[in-house]
């Protein structure tokens, strides 16, 4: 619970304060930390100064000495160690075939889904709509995540899968018949002719 | 545009039918006569028989008569060949029936029972029930011509009654109760004489029969017994008149002549009466007198019945009123004198019907049952007080047009392509217009509110109408026209007729009631054109349709163009001179525009041009008069052609030459002036008898220019509003002719482009037979014939296709035509298509069958494309498989028990929702419904339950709001909790 505490407490903080920070940190590593707890500090303290640590923060925050676990620098790096570049190509390349993958089993709900027009199958096919178009707006935030020498062809390749899903789902639409691709889909437009030439009469009165 | 418009269109139409699925099941008890009347009539009455005829009393009689008073009635024959039973005081119809197509030439009550003649068969009828109790046929061998006289002889000594009926050749005596003939005679034994016309009367003896020979002027008395068919006495007596006599009473204006001809005096006197009331002829036998029927006044009648006497003299000019004196030899007859009036728009009296009976107090009491000359019939008591009327002459309707109502938001106050100023002015103008309209209307009801109590006794479709004088007409007119405003629909409409005796009127479609009637004023310059030339003709002049029964209404400006009052205009001839006459009137409140016009030559044809010239601000769609001499002229004479028309073309039918012609409107320009003439532009000469023809309707409406197939292509239709279609028949060549009987006919059914005179299409049913109604309707033809050779109905359609491409269609000249044809297991007798305001709503068939029922029927099962083998593609395309015969449902019939006989014609008008038609019937019955092809798509059911859905939807609302406020806490609690 002490814990628990405690990082209520200091996440705001950190959060703000980390937004300068990470954004070098991102930079430099391409991984972000929001908070870390010092747990060696909190083994040179004894259960009962730690009571009253408690107590006077409740009092008077700001004249409290740094809390436990408090670092002013910014926490040190797990590991410390140099990015793994080829892991980093594998998450940029799962994140870009994620779309290309989902594809089969589109591909098997659609043909499971029937080309009749009813609800269920038109749930699907805005189903499989959304997911694409929902992605291609979250781009930038993906695109964000892909990193690596290869970013650009990740990129290209996630582009592709959506776009991939997008012509499965208009596909599906031009099975099932709601796209107007024929001349029918028009006919309501085309106006009937002008009458130009009158004629009328009847037998002889 | 992201979908398949017409696969969810469809989707939508299939969801909707379900949803309306509950009310397709049936009618319901309390639906009947909600949208629909009926009002059925018997026709112009041509023999009235009352069925307590106190004149000739017996004992029998009177005590029926003072027994039950209740069940008093008037029996009719009349020229629709119906036999009826009228309610003496209520004018319902008790019963009636149809006979067969020969006018039935006499009905006589004998002994208790109704007996009636037509066709050469003499029929006994049930009094109360109209039960035929037997048929006895006249005639030894065929006749051409079905005269027939009636007679019945009562002796009050003995019970021995005896009911004649004579043909012109054989007179037969029956006893009345069991139809045993008696004995038999032949009239013209050895004579050799043609005699066409019988009309036989009783004496105290026995029968008097009288035939007549008008072609040779003789006429031939037979005088019987009640024993034997040896005739006591005959007499030839030449009457050279007869001729001119039958020509006179042509003139009247009834077919037979010789309505009544009544022994005066016992003796060989006799006085020939017509039809029409006048006396024509006074004559001895033995002496054979002239005709002194020119020298008695027209109109005067005299008539014996038992005591009473009757003497008829017309008011002034005869429309409005007739004074009736009685005189008695007892002074027990309650008045002597009384003045009978009706409205003038009914014209002369042409029959009068007075009958005489005893009170319970033993005073003799009289009614006068009359027909006037628009065949309305009227009932008076011996006060002179109109006691009912029956409006007969809606029987006979020719012609309908109907009208909108006026708006009460005038939305087309405004004129398109106005600026933006001018149409506001015009808007604001047309509104303050409106307003003051509505403030007078106001003031006229405040005004005539005491007066108006009359109208109160008018039960539906009899309304009391108290003779009055023109402007308080015009003003009672002007408050019935008041709530006369269109519905939100415009489901409310006015139907405009015309009949065959020249009379107008306007129906309610709403109720059926008659708004206003008018007879057709004869023109002003007829009168003075023969001035004192024919004074006893001047009277006879009459209204009368044009050749072959037409007479057209032509709606010349609607009631859209609100301070301008709307304009109909009705084409109808003289009869005295032949030549054609215009008249003009408010169609919504029935006063006449400028006076009745007679033009000067003959037309050939009219054609009333589809839109109205804007030029002059008048809104009026010009009429266009083909003269014989080709001259063309505008009616009215001041209106300009509108411009935007490449050619106006007319077309006449000549049934007589089986000639078809076509004439184009030529433009000239002579001193400055445009004159108009027509050119000859083709000739269709057919050589085969006309039948029938048929146009589409020029204000039809066409949604769709084509049909979406299985595979989502499009076959255009072939949509030439120019079409008519033809039906000729001709002598079957092809089939052998059959054993027995004559050989077959076959019918040809043309399409002819009425512009280039080109036959566009054209098919030949062999072994076939009229009669042939056709309907043509956006790009198909539907027809009903008669199949000779298997002997049953078969109903026929073509569809017309131009092609598959949009560019082939629009250069299209030759369609290409599907056919298809089914069995038809009802005789049908008309057929009409529904009507939409858009024409999306899928079309119906209405057939008019003889037994009496509308049936509505999907065009869908009328369709060439129904394939033999069923194919996923079809079903796709919403094609049923071919079935020969077309389902008939009860269901189907629109009017459900109340049969319709004699159906003349059937119209169908657009109303405001696109999912409902207007069908009005008229023929012997009148009949209008809402006729709704694809149900009712566009409006909520009549018992939705708006209150359920308004709860639930509040109540959706409310527990929104509710769930909101409990989320809300309930978030809050798992924060702090």
């Amino acid at each position: 619970s002490c814990e628990a505490a405690q990082s209520a407490m200091r996440n705001e903080p950190t959060a703000a304060a980390a937004v300068p920070n990470s954004a070098s940190l991102a930079a430099a590593v391409g991984i972000r930390r929001r908070w870390a707890i010092e747990f060696s500090l909190l083994h040179h303290r004894s259960p009962a100064s730690q009571s009253r640590h408690y107590d006077s923060l409740s009092t008077a925050t700001a004249q409290l000495a740094a809390p436990a676990g408090y670092m002013d620098r910014p926490p040190p790096l797990a590991g410390g160690r140099e990015p793994d570049g080829a892991l980093i190509s594998k998450r940029g390349w799962d994140a870009a075939l994620g779309p290309l993958k989902q594809l089969p089993m589109n591909l098997f709900i659609m043909w499971m889904a029937g080309n009749s027009v009813s609800i269920f199958p038109i749930m699907m096919v805005l189903m499989l709509f959304m997911r694409p178009i929902q992605a291609v707006f979250a781009m930038q935030a993906t695109f964000a995540q892909i990193e690596g020498g290869q970013a650009c062809l990740q990129r290209f390749v996630y582009l592709i899968g959506n776009l991939a899903v997008l012509a499965l789902a208009v596909y599906k639409c031009h099975t099932m018949g709601l796209l107007p691709t024929y001349e029918s889909d028009w006919l309501s437009f085309v106006d009937s002719p002008r009458r130009t030439e009158v004629s009328g009469g009847g037998f002889l009165l | 545009m992201g979908i398949n418009k017409n696969k969810f269109s469809f989707c939508m139409l299939i969801f909707l039918l379900f949803l309306q699925m509950y009310s397709v099941l049936a009618l319901y008890e309390d639906e009947i006569g909600k949208h629909d009347w009926t009002r059925p009539f018997v026709g112009r009455v041509q023999h009235l028989e009352f069925d307590l005829p106190a004149g000739t009393t017996t004992k029998q009689r009177s005590q029926q008569l003072q027994g039950g008073s209740s069940s008093r009635r008037l029996f009719v024959a009349t020229d629709h060949n119906v036999l009826a039973a009228i309610g003496l005081k209520s004018s319902r119809i008790i019963w009636r029936h149809f006979l067969e197509d020969a006018p039935v030439n006499g009905i006589k009550l004998c002994d208790g029972a109704l007996f009636s003649m037509s066709n050469g068969l003499l029929r006994s009828w049930s009094t109360s029930r109209g039960i035929l109790n037997y048929e006895i046929s006249v005639q030894e061998q065929l006749e051409a011509k079905f005269a027939g006289s009636l007679a019945c002889h009562e002796d009050p000594d003995d019970d021995r009654s005896l009911v004649f009926a004579s043909t012109a050749r054989r007179l037969v005596a029956v006893a009345p109760l069991t139809g045993a003939l008696e004995w038999a005679a032949n009239l013209d034994a050895g004579s050799g004489e043609n005699h066409s016309e019988v009309t036989s009367f009783p004496n105290p003896d026995g029968l008097t029969v009288v035939t007549f020979d008008p072609t040779a002027g003789k006429m031939r008395l037979h005088r019987f017994g009640t024993e034997s068919g040896v005739a006591k006495r005959t007499a030839t007596v030449k009457a050279e008149w007869l001729t001119s006599l039958q020509r006179l009473a042509e003139q009247l204006g009834h077919a037979g002549p010789w309505q009544s001809v009544e022994e005066i005096g016992g003796q060989d006197l006799f006085q020939l009466t017509s039809n029409s009331g006048a006396v024509v002829a006074m004559l001895d036998a033995s002496l054979a007198t002239g005709p002194t029927g020119e020298s008695l006044p027209a109109g005067s009648l005299l008539r014996y019945r038992g005591q009473v006497r009757f003497l008829l003299r017309q008011q002034g000019d005869g429309g409005g009123g007739v004074t009736l004196e009685a005189s008695s030899s007892s002074s027990l007859v309650a008045s002597n004198k009384i003045s009978l009036s009706f409205a003038s728009h009914h014209g002369r009296v042409s029959q009068l019907y007075p009958v005489t009976f005893v009170r319970k107090g033993g005073s003799y009491g009289y009614r006068v049952v009359m027909a006037t000359r628009d065949a309305d019939l009227h009932a008076f008591d011996d006060t002179g007080e109109r006691q009912w009327m029956r409006e007969e002459s809606l029987a006979g309707i020719v012609s309908v047009e109907a009208v909108d109502l006026p708006s009460a938001d005038e939305d087309e106050l405004v004129t398109p392509g106005g600026s933006v100023f001018s149409s506001f002015a015009q808007r604001l103008s047309g509104q303050v217009h409106h307003f003051i309209h509505v403030l007078q209307h106001l003031m006229l009801c405040w005004g005539a509110r005491p007066a108006s109590q009359a109208d109160s006794l008018g039960e539906f479709g009899y309304p009391d109408e108290a003779p009055a004088p023109p402007a308080s007409a015009a003003s009672s007119s002007g408050s019935g026209a008041g709530s006369l405003i269109r519905d939100e629909f415009n489901l409310h409409k006015l139907l405009v007729v015309a009949t065959k005796d020249g009379k107008l009127a306007a129906l309610d479609s709403a109720t059926g009631r008659s708004v206003w009637r008018l007879m057709i004023p004869m023109p002003a310059a007829a009168a003075a054109a023969e001035g004192t030339a024919a004074k006893s003709a001047r009277t006879e002049a009459r209204i009368e349709p044009l050749a072959g029964g037409q007479m057209p209404l032509y709606i010349q400006r609607t009631t859209a163009h609100f301070p301008l009052e709307p304009m109909a205009t009705v084409l109808c001839r003289d009869s005295s001179t032949g030549r054609p006459v215009l008249f003009s009137f408010n169609p919504i409140t029935g006063i006449g525009i400028g006076l009745a016009q007679r033009l000067q030559s003959r037309l050939l044809q009219a054609l009333l041009v589809p839109q109205p010239s804007h030029d002059d601000g008048q809104y009026i769609r010009p009429l266009m008069l083909l003269s014989d001499t080709l001259q063309v002229t505008l009616y009215p004479a001041k209106t300009a052609l509108p411009h935007g028309f490449k050619s106006l073309n007319l077309y006449t039918i000549d049934r007589d030459n089986r000639l078809l012609q076509g004439y184009r409107l030529r433009l000239t320009e002579q001193q400055q002036q445009q004159q108009m003439s027509a050119i000859s532009t083709w000739r269709l000469a057919l050589h085969e008898p006309i039948l029938v023809t048929a146009a589409r309707r020029p204000t039809e409406q066409v949604h769709s220019v084509g049909r979406v197939l299985g595979n989502r292509h499009v076959l255009y239709k072939y949509l030439n509003p120019n079409l008519l279609a033809v039906a000729t028949l001709a002598k079957d060549m092809v089939t052998p002719a059959p054993q027995i009987g004559d050989a077959f006919t076959q019918i040809t059914i043309w399409l002819i482009d009425t512009v280039s005179g080109r036959v566009v299409a054209s098919a030949t049913h062999h072994h076939s037979s009229g009669p042939v109604s056709l309907v043509h309707s956006e790009h198909w033809l539907v027809y009903s014939l008669w199949n000779q050779k298997q002997r049953r109905f078969q109903l026929s359609v073509w569809e017309l296709f131009a092609g598959n491409g949009l560019r082939d269609c629009m250069n299209a000249t030759q369609p290409i035509v599907g056919k298809q044809s089914y069995i038809l297991p009802a005789p049908v007798q008309h057929l009409a298509v529904s009507q939409t305001e858009r024409g999306i709503t899928a079309k119906s068939v209405l057939l008019a069958l003889r037994s009496g029922g509308i049936m509505e029927l999907n065009k869908a099962f009328l369709d060439p494309r129904r394939p033999f083998d069923m194919t996923p593609e079809f079903q796709e395309e919403g094609l049923m498989p071919y079935h020969p015969e077309v389902p008939m449902s009860t269901q189907a019939i629109v009017n459900y028990n109340q049969s319709l006989h004699r159906v003349e014609g059937m119209v169908t008008v657009p109303t405001g929702l696109e999912s409902t038609s207007l069908l009005f019937v008229h023929g012997t019955d009148l009949f209008c419904t809402r006729v709704q092809p694809s149900k009712m798509f566009d409006v909520l059911k009549a018992d939705f339950d708006y209150a359920f859905i308004a709860a639930v939807t509040i109540g959706m609302i409310i527990g929104s709001f509710v769930t909101q406020r409990l989320a809300a806490r309930k978030a809050l609690f798992r924060l702090w909790s």
